[in-house]
């Protein structure tokens, strides 16, 4: 076969083209550290590396939403903790309360500070926020769970009754202000319970007002709703504990469990007139007051722990994903670089053959 | 036979000789001419003379200066060289478009989609958050921005190749017309009886480079000229007249073809070509690229155009159809904090239920009347399933099911059922597939071309240490030759000297 010095030049030409698309891509892999880099060097492992890399980013927004789950129990843990530990000094004052019931002194200063615990206790979820969200109020959020409830009433001077008021959310012993009503009165009485009832108060108003602003808290102002966030895919996980089941007993107050405020009004009352009977009886509702908040911590504890392990699984998961990646998308540095440096032999060895072929010629000897 | 004779005979040799260098010169002088088939020189003797009863030749003839060339190993380029510049134009035009499907390199479609599911998911763990409200309102923002990015991208490619079917039009006629001239040329030169080995490899030179960017039938008539016809059988060139093959812009109301978009015309055949006649001329658009678009340049572009492209276009539309579809269905389901229900979050809006597609949605994706957000605001975004004005404003239970919408499945055209996220991803991935198709095909073009070429090369090639061999010989020959003469002249003067 003749062999021309353009056939040389060109195979020459081709052959260090073909060399260099290698070490090009040897050399691509090794400082992107890739082994595809794009689409087109493997089309399956692009599939692969794609499909990995989704669920991977999906594993991690679990794990986001998990340490948000974890945060709130942490909030919800804290509040439990303090609001028994209030509860629990309530029923003391109680107990302690029953033996000094004649005496005035006595009963001013158990008012005085069941006064004080009562307001911690609603100041406590009150104060519990994650960001902008209040954590016991359920779906209502943006307001706090025990907020003020104004309604209006009409009260006369002299008078012990407010009258053409809204009494749904009111309950005996329950602090009131308004215009003209004289400071720590509370509801003594539902005289007449609806949307326009009466009221028997515990101090006569000094002022006649109609339709005047009527101010109380303890009224439960957010949701029952459970706060759901997603652990796995369909897997989600209740993340609250809501105002109205924790302290009021469910919605309406008392259905589900102890109406704690109302029990704590009752108390207050109950001293206020010295009503013996009643102050016992609000005891053995502290005491089962007490037992609602530790199931309640009970079952916040089995809620942390659920996410606790879906947060291990989630992680070891995360893991597995990226070793799996890693397996496909990370290049052998140590292979690569020997490739890359077989490669560069080879081109030496063919640049070193075309310079020393390429010059000969008839033309050298004549 | 006389001294006289010895004379014709050895000035015979001269003139042959140096025939013989000027051809091997020629050969050397073109050793890197593209297209150059070597030439060689056949001699024959004289025809014999009696002399003193004894038949003698009389020198040395040049009979002809023979072209070698191998006619089946050109057609054979010419149709590896149809194969490699549809497969590259094929390669280049699907390498461009590569980029823009990239998701591997991260911040593209996918990883959009993405994020905007995450940011659902952080949503719906403080749905007031206005924060989080901003980030789903931005990753949707991202996610339409890079839908329009992809569909310009692929549009891009898509005028590239129409215009490069235009200007490929222009140079195949400006070849068409040197091929015409030349035949001409040819013809002319062989009635005059000279040689036209050059103009021969010019043309079958021009041939090859025509071919690469279209398919030809190419006839060598009983005159010498070839004739070329196109795939579908049309006249390209006869002779020394050829046609005028030209784009001609048609608008398209298809909003996944370029507008206007190029339709191949070729004029009747003449010297020159009669003036372009839309109307009338032959529009070979369906047939010159072959069968399946399969042949030259052209075949690769208008495949690209109007059979790779729009497909891209349609699964494009399609993906951004379906997400809008899914996130406005569910979105309409919930509740804002404008208290407001049954709000789209992407327009146009999406009626019809996949798999089932209006006729309208091609140019989903586009820029222009395509995907675009149909919220401005915070407020807007439905996180609750009932309306907060009554069940509350941290109601988080229809951003949950908007999260859940990234693994949720949709019918897709032709009964694919996945998530619009996978889907994506199959697009990604058939890039790389037709990109990784294309450059294998023309690495395998590539190398069938090489070895043709080598084959012509060794059979037509000029080898400088032949033809220096070749010139020593007939450098010989011709001293030779001048020593007969000299050696003649001296007989000469002997004879003339006894005269005297």
């Amino acid at each position: 076969m003749r062999v021309t010095s353009k056939m040389s030049s060109d195979n020459a030409v081709y052959n260090i083209n073909i060399n260099q698309q290698r070490m090009s891509r040897l050399n691509d892999m090794i400082s992107s550290s890739m082994n595809v880099s794009t689409p087109s060097i493997d089309p399956v492992a692009t599939s692969k590396i794609l499909s990995i890399e989704s669920q991977s980013k999906t594993v991690d927004q679990y794990i986001s939403n998990i340490k948000t789950g974890q945060l709130w129990m942490q909030m919800n843990e804290t509040v439990l903790d303090g609001v028994q530990k209030n509860v629990i000094q309530v029923k003391a004052i109680a107990m302690s309360a029953i033996g000094g019931l004649d005496d005035p002194y006595k009963r001013t200063e158990a008012l005085n500070s069941l006064r004080l615990y009562r307001d911690q206790i609603l100041d406590m979820p009150n104060a519990a926020m994650i960001g902008d969200q209040y954590i016991f109020s359920g779906f209502k959020g943006n307001i706090k769970p025990f907020d003020q409830t104004t309604i209006t009433g009409d009260s006369t001077s002299g008078s012990n009754i407010l009258a053409n008021i809204d009494t749904t959310n009111l309950h005996p012993g329950m602090p009131i202000t308004g215009p003209g009503i004289p400071d720590d009165t509370i509801v003594s009485a539902i005289t007449t319970p609806g949307v326009a009832g009466t009221i028997t108060l515990s101090n006569a108003a000094t002022a006649t007002t109609a339709a005047g602003n009527i101010t109380f808290s303890g009224n439960f102002t957010g949701t029952d709703d459970s706060f759901l966030v997603e652990m796995n895919q369909g897997m989600k996980i209740s993340i609250n504990t809501t105002g109205g089941n924790l302290l009021r007993g469910g919605t309406p107050p008392g259905t589900t469990g102890v109406d704690i405020v109302k029990t704590l009004d009752q108390l207050i009352l109950d001293i206020t007139n010295i009503n013996k009977a009643g102050v016992v009886s609000a005891i053995s509702q502290l005491d089962s007051a007490n037992q609602q908040i530790m199931s309640t911590v009970g079952d916040l504890g089995m809620r942390t722990s659920r996410l606790d392990n879906a947060l291990s699984y989630q992680e070891r998961a995360n893991g597995v994903l990226k070793t799996m990646l890693s397996n496909i998308q990370e290049v052998d540095m140590a292979k690569a670089a020997i490739e890359l440096n077989n490669q560069k032999n080879n081109f030496e060895a063919i640049l070193a053959a075309t310079a020393k072929i390429a010059p000969i010629s008839l033309l050298n000897y004549l | 036979m006389g001294i006289s004779a010895i004379f014709n005979t050895a000035s015979t040799s001269l003139a042959a000789q140096r025939t013989a260098i000027d051809v091997t010169g020629q050969n050397i002088a073109n050793v890197n001419t593209p297209g150059y088939s070597r030439q060689r020189v056949l001699m024959e003797n004289g025809p014999a003379t009696t002399h003193n009863g004894f038949p003698l030749g009389n020198g040395v003839y040049v009979a002809s200066v023979q072209r070698i060339y191998d006619s089946v190993i050109l057609k054979q380029l010419a149709d590896g060289n149809t194969s490699l510049g549809n497969s590259e134009s094929k390669m280049r035009s699907l390498q461009q478009l590569e980029p823009y499907l990239n998701e591997i390199a991260g911040n593209s479609l996918g990883d959009a989609m993405q994020k905007l599911s995450d940011a659902w998911q952080s949503l719906s763990a403080n749905p007031t958050g206005v924060a989080e409200r901003q980030a789903v309102l931005g990753r949707a923002t991202i996610v339409v921005d890079t839908f329009h990015q992809l569909n310009d991208g692929v549009r891009n490619v898509q005028t590239f190749t129409n215009d490069s079917i235009a200007s490929t039009a222009s140079g195949i006629t400006s070849a068409a017309k040197d091929i015409a001239s030349l035949n001409d040329q040819i013809k002319q030169t062989e009635i005059a009886g000279a040689n036209p080995n050059e103009m021969r490899d010019n043309r079958d030179y021009l041939i090859q480079e025509l071919s690469k960017k279209v398919g030809l039938a190419a006839t060598t008539e009983a005159d010498g000229t070839i004739t070329l016809k196109l795939s579908g059988g049309e006249t390209l060139v006869s002779g020394a007249q050829y046609a005028t093959l030209y784009g001609n812009p048609v608008a398209t109301a298809d909003p996944n073809l370029p507008n206007p978009s190029y339709d191949l015309m070729i004029t009747a055949i003449g010297q020159p070509p009669p003036a372009n006649a839309p109307a009338t001329d032959t529009n070979v658009t369906t047939t010159i690229g072959g069968t399946n678009n399969s042949m030259g340049e052209i075949g690769g572009f208008l495949y690209i155009r109007d059979s790779a492209m729009p497909q891209y276009l349609a699964k494009l539309d399609e993906t951004a159809y379906n997400l809008a579809y899914q996130t406005n269905t569910q979105h309409a389901a919930g509740w804002n904090l404008n208290n407001a229900t049954n709000v789209q979050f992407f327009t146009p809006a999406t009626v019809t239920a996949p798999p089932s597609l209006p006729t309208d949605y091609k140019g989903y994706s586009a820029t222009n009347g395509g995907i675009a957000l149909a919220i401005s605001t915070t407020n807007e975004i439905a996180a609750a399933d009932v309306n907060p004005a009554v069940g509350g404003t941290t109601n988080n239970k229809n951003a949950i099911l908007m999260a859940q919408l990234a693994s949720k499945s949709v019918t897709f055209a032709g009964g694919v059922v996945s998530t619009v996220k996978s889907y994506y991803s199959s697009i990604v991935t058939s890039i790389g597939v037709d990109v990784q198709g294309a450059t294998n095909l023309t690495t395998q073009n590539e190398s069938f071309i090489k070895q043709l070429s080598n084959l012509r090369e060794s059979f037509s090639g000029v080898s400088l240490d032949e033809e220096l061999t070749n010139l020593i010989k007939y450098q010989k020959a011709f001293e030779g030759a001048s020593k007969i003469i000299s050696t003649a002249s001296q007989m000469m003067d002997t004879v003339l000297g006894l005269v005297r």
